[in-house]
Formats: C-alpha cells, sequence, structure tokens
C-alpha cells in the first residue's frame, strides 16, 4: 500500500499554498496513493479546520486518515483534542512556526508542549511536527536548541509516535536515540533520501508529500527514482507507515 | 526508465536551461559525453552550460575555456556561460573580456553563483553584461546574500540585461519561490529557471506571468557527484526536473515554452520542427 502521510486541505494563511479535497482526491487516483494522512493547513481558526477534514475523512473513510491541527497556546487546544479525537480524527499536525513562532524552541521548558504530549500518550494518537521552512536561517545556536528540544521531549515521552521533517538539525543521530521518532520526506532531494537511508536505513522514512507545498506525484517519483533498493523504496513508500500506523489504517 | 509522466505529448525543443560541465570535480575528470549520454537519456536537445567556478583564477580560466571548448565540439547541444567570481574583482571582469574576446559568438551568457548577489562587483558584471548583450543567470534561494528580492532589484537597474534568477528561489523556503515570480511580474527582462523549485510555485508562475518568463532547468553536472548522485540513474536527475513541469498538465504550447521554446529564443538556439 503506498500512504502519503502528510497532505495538507485548505489555503495557507501566509504562503498561497493551497489545495481542494477534490486535487487531493485526483492526485492519489493518478499516482496511485491508496491512502492519505490529511489535515488542514495551519489556521488560526483550527476548530473549523478540524471539522473540515473530519467532513473530508467522512466522505471518503477508505482513502483518508485525519490529523487535527491545534494552536498549542490557545486556552481551548486540549479541549479541542478530545473533541476531534471524539469526531474520528487520529492524529495530531503541529505547526510551531506557524502557531507560536521558531524564536520559542521546541523544547519540554515549552509550557505549551507537554500537556499536548501527555493528552497523546493518555489518547494514543502520534504527532506530526510541520516546520516548512525548518531550512531557513538556522544558526547554530537555533539548529542546537532544535536538536536539544526534540532529544528532550523524545526523552520524556517516548510513547508518542513523533514525525518530525527529515531537515532537522541531526535527525540521523536523534532516530538513533529514540525510536519513537519518525522522518516525513517531504521536499527531499534522492541525494537526501539515499544518504538518509544510508546513514539509518530505510525503517524510520515516510513518504509524505506536504502537498500542496510540495506535490505528491512528483515527490513519490522522487523516492522511485532514488537510489536505494527496491525493498527500501517499498518501506518508505508506505511499508513503514502500514507497519508504524496500523491503528490507524 | 519510463516513468508515469512520459505521455504522447512532445515538445519541439527540451532545453536545460541549467546545468554545469567541468572537466573535473573532487580531483575525479569528468567528461563532456557523460553529460551527452544523460541528454539523450533524458530526451533533452540542448544544454545552458554554467560551467563551472574556480578556486583560484588560473583554475577559473581554465574552467571558463573547458565549457566554450565543449560547445565547439558539439554545436546545437552545448550554449556556454561564462563564470563570473566577484571574490576576484577586477580580475573576474577581465576575465568576461577575455572569455567575450575569444569567443563573443558562441559565450551566451554570464553565471553568478552562491552567496554572491549582494556583492559590489555585481554591478561592473552587469555593466559588461549589457556591454556585450549576454544574458545573467545568477543563483537564488532564501538567504540574504542570493533572495530573488536582490536580483529583482538588480534586474531592475539593467532593464537592458535579461536576467535569470536560477532555481526561481528554490524550495528551501516556502517563500522565496513565490517572491520570485513577483520579480519577474514588476521586471519584464526577469527570467525564472525552475530547478529545484516545485510544481506549485511553477504552476502559479505560469498563472500570473502568462508562459514566457519561465525555463525548466535541472542543475545537472557532468561530475556524477553532487545532487545527481542520489539517483539510480544519471538521466533521472534531468528528469525529475522535467516531471515539475511536466506534471503540472499545462496548455500543450505552454508546456512546449517552458521545455525549450522560451529558452531557445533568449539563447538564440536553433528550433527544428
Amino acid at each position: 500500500m503506498i500512504i502519503d502521510v502528510h497532505s495538507q486541505l485548505g489555503k495557507h494563511p501566509l504562503f498561497m499554498f493551497e489545495q481542494t479535497l477534490d486535487e487531493i482526491l485526483g492526485e492519489m487516483r493518478k499516482y496511485g496513493i491508496e491512502k492519505t494522512f490529511l489535515s488542514s493547513a495551519p489556521k488560526m481558526r483550527f476548530k473549523e479546520a478540524n471539522d473540515r477534514v473530519e467532513q473530508a475523512v467522512r466522505n471518503h473513510p477508505e482513502k483518508l486518515v485525519g490529523f487535527f491541527n491545534v494552536n498549542p497556546v490557545h486556552p481551548d487546544a486540549l479541549l479541542e483534542i478530545d473533541r476531534a479525537i471524539g469526531l474520528g480524527l487520529k492524529g495530531l499536525m503541529l505547526d510551531p512556526e506557524f502557531h507560536f513562532s521558531m524564536e520559542r524552541p521546541l523544547t519540554p521548558g515549552n509550557p505549551m508542549l507537554p500537556p499536548i504530549f501527555e493528552k497523546a500518550v493518555e489518547k494514543g494518537f502520534p504527532i506530526l511536527i510541520c516546520i516548512p521552512n525548518l531550512r531557513v536561517g538556522h544558526s547554530h545556536d537555533n539548529a542546537l536548541q532544535q536538536y536539544n528540544g526534540l532529544d528532550e521531549l523524545m526523552s520524556r515521552f517516548p510513547e508518542v509516535r513523533t514525525i518530525v521533517d527529515l531537515f532537522w538539525p541531526g535527525i540521523i543521530e536523534l532516530c538513533k536515540k529514540h525510536s519513537n521518532l519518525y522522518v516525513d520526506s517531504a521536499g527531499a532531494s534522492a541525494g537526501r533520501i539515499s544518504s538518509l537511508v544510508a546513514g539509518l536505513g530505510a525503517t524510520r522514512l515516510l513518504f509524505g508529500s506536504s502537498s500542496p507545498r510540495y506535490h505528491t506525484g512528483n515527490h513519490k517519483q522522487t523516492v522511485e527514482w532514488s537510489k536505494i533498493t527496491p525493498y527500501q523504496r517499498k518501506l518508505i513508500l508506505g511499508g513503514n507507515a502500514e507497519r508504524i500506523f496500523k491503528d490507524l489504517l | 526508465m519510463a516513468g508515469d509522466y512520459l505521455t504522447d505529448r512532445k515538445n519541439p525543443i527540451v532545453i536545460d536551461a541549467h546545468t554545469h560541465l567541468r572537466g573535473e570535480r573532487r580531483g575525479v575528470k569528468a567528461y563532456v559525453e557523460t553529460m551527452i549520454d544523460k541528454m539523450d537519456a533524458a530526451g533533452v536537445d540542448t544544454i545552458i552550460s554554467m560551467g563551472s567556478g574556480g578556486q583560484y583564477i588560473e583554475e577559473l580560466r581554465k574552467n571558463n575555456d573547458f565549457n566554450l571548448q565543449a560547445a565547439v565540439d558539439y554545436p546545437g547541444r552545448i550554449v556556454p556561460f561564462i563564470y563570473f567570481d566577484p571574490r576576484y574583482e577586477q580580475e573576474g571582469i577581465d576575465e568576461i573580456d577575455r572569455c567575450m574576446a575569444k569567443d563573443s559568438e558562441t559565450f551566451k551568457g554570464i553565471k553568478i553563483g552562491h552567496k554572491f548577489a549582494v556583492a559590489r562587483w555585481m554591478y561592473p558584471m552587469m555593466e559588461k553584461a549589457e556591454e556585450y548583450g549576454a544574458v545573467v543567470g545568477i543563483h537564488s534561494d532564501h538567504s540574504v546574500r542570493g533572495h530573488p528580492y536582490i536580483i529583482g532589484d538588480l534586474a531592475n537597474s539593467f532593464p537592458k540585461v535579461p536576467t535569470v534568477i536560477l532555481h526561481m528561489g528554490g524550495r528551501t523556503s516556502a517563500a522565496a519561490e513565490m517572491l520570485s515570480i513577483k520579480m519577474a511580474e514588476k521586471n519584464p527582462n526577469v527570467w525564472l529557471e525552475t530547478c529545484f523549485s516545485t510544481p506549485f510555485p511553477v504552476k502559479k508562475a505560469v498563472e500570473i506571468l502568462g508562459p514566457d518568463q519561465i525555463m525548466f532547468g535541472s542543475d545537472s553536472s557532468n561530475s556524477g557527484l553532487g545532487y545527481g548522485s542520489g539517483y539510480e540513474k544519471q538521466a533521472y536527475e534531468m528528469m525529475i526536473h522535467m516531471h515539475t513541469i511536466r506534471c503540472l498538465n499545462l496548455l500543450q504550447e505552454e508546456e512546449d515554452k517552458l521545455m525549450g521554446l522560451n529558452a531557445a529564443k533568449l539563447f538564440g538556439v536553433e528550433v527544428k520542427i
């Protein structure tokens, strides 16, 4: 089964990227994607956005797995997680860049995050952390904070299946330290994919298009043309997601 | 080798507007024929070769000469640029003169690499480009030293110089690609080259600008190292960037322009239909 673990519905408020449900389903048909983990583009009005995802999943349960989105600094964030799970949504897409700025490092010291992760432990949902501009403005200090923050967070919450961008600083080392950490392939070139597989193996890398920022078919083609073995390709394109998220499918 | 994008659609000419030929890389000899084989496998008629820089002036001269010789050896297949490096100050400008004195018919443009869009020697270089009627291709990315806004500002100061924003802002930032479109919208002498951009911004560029200021490119090289080394086959390095254009389902005439006709017009490449 080919599974895209990261696709976003609607318009991004900042970057002009947008896609409709029909476009997502059309691309899935065209490129043979059997399941897509769908969240809304990040929104300040996240409840309405989650309702739109729920509606999409309700209409296409065989094709879509719904992820909810919350603003972690909003007082209703935890209530919304309960509500979204009640609606049948199965994972959280967190966009720390959009909702609370990269200037606040992603660490357990940030008072907003531990309650979210505690809720993930309680309810058993995975967390996809998407930072579209992760590669921009990486000072040494910023990269170190990102590395240390995720390291601490994963150590404290080893039960939470967490997916992060492939461009996270020190991603191979972090994955080797934390068995609950997985990598979203979105935006990676063939060189990045093959070097990550060489350094880490193929079992932690998940095909994610992060569409519409990147393109489902174009990225699938990149994985298919990467210098990796057919078995590794199969794992990345869906085998890993089937194994890791079988409770969601 | 067939991918799912290989349809019945044919383009009158396919020109890869961003490649690099070099004689060696990291001590390993490289051959022009490697690139020709790659082009043939990918279905690319002609490449624009940006050549390669040098860590000292003699190496830069040698690389520019190599690039020219490749074009002389493979007429119609290779269009060479002169590599300009502003770190060499006046010597870099003199290198443009040297190359143009050698063969101003064959050299069609001047390439500027990473980090240099803000360099003070960009202005004398643009003056030279205007003097020779050369196209200028400048690397772009999200950074303060290569942002499309900087290149747009430069192009705005030299409206007679056709200026190509290589990578059209390039993939690393969700905003830079979109902003490169604004630069082309405001400056008719700005072209966008698509390699390492992604399909969504390219489609937006066509919607906003129309199809005339956008060109397919791949950043492929003949060394087998760098970005190309991650692909199972060499030609895939070109083909994945062709896919970026062809997956958009543009009108046939729009796709034809992006895949080669625009570059043919800009660089004076003959189209045989």
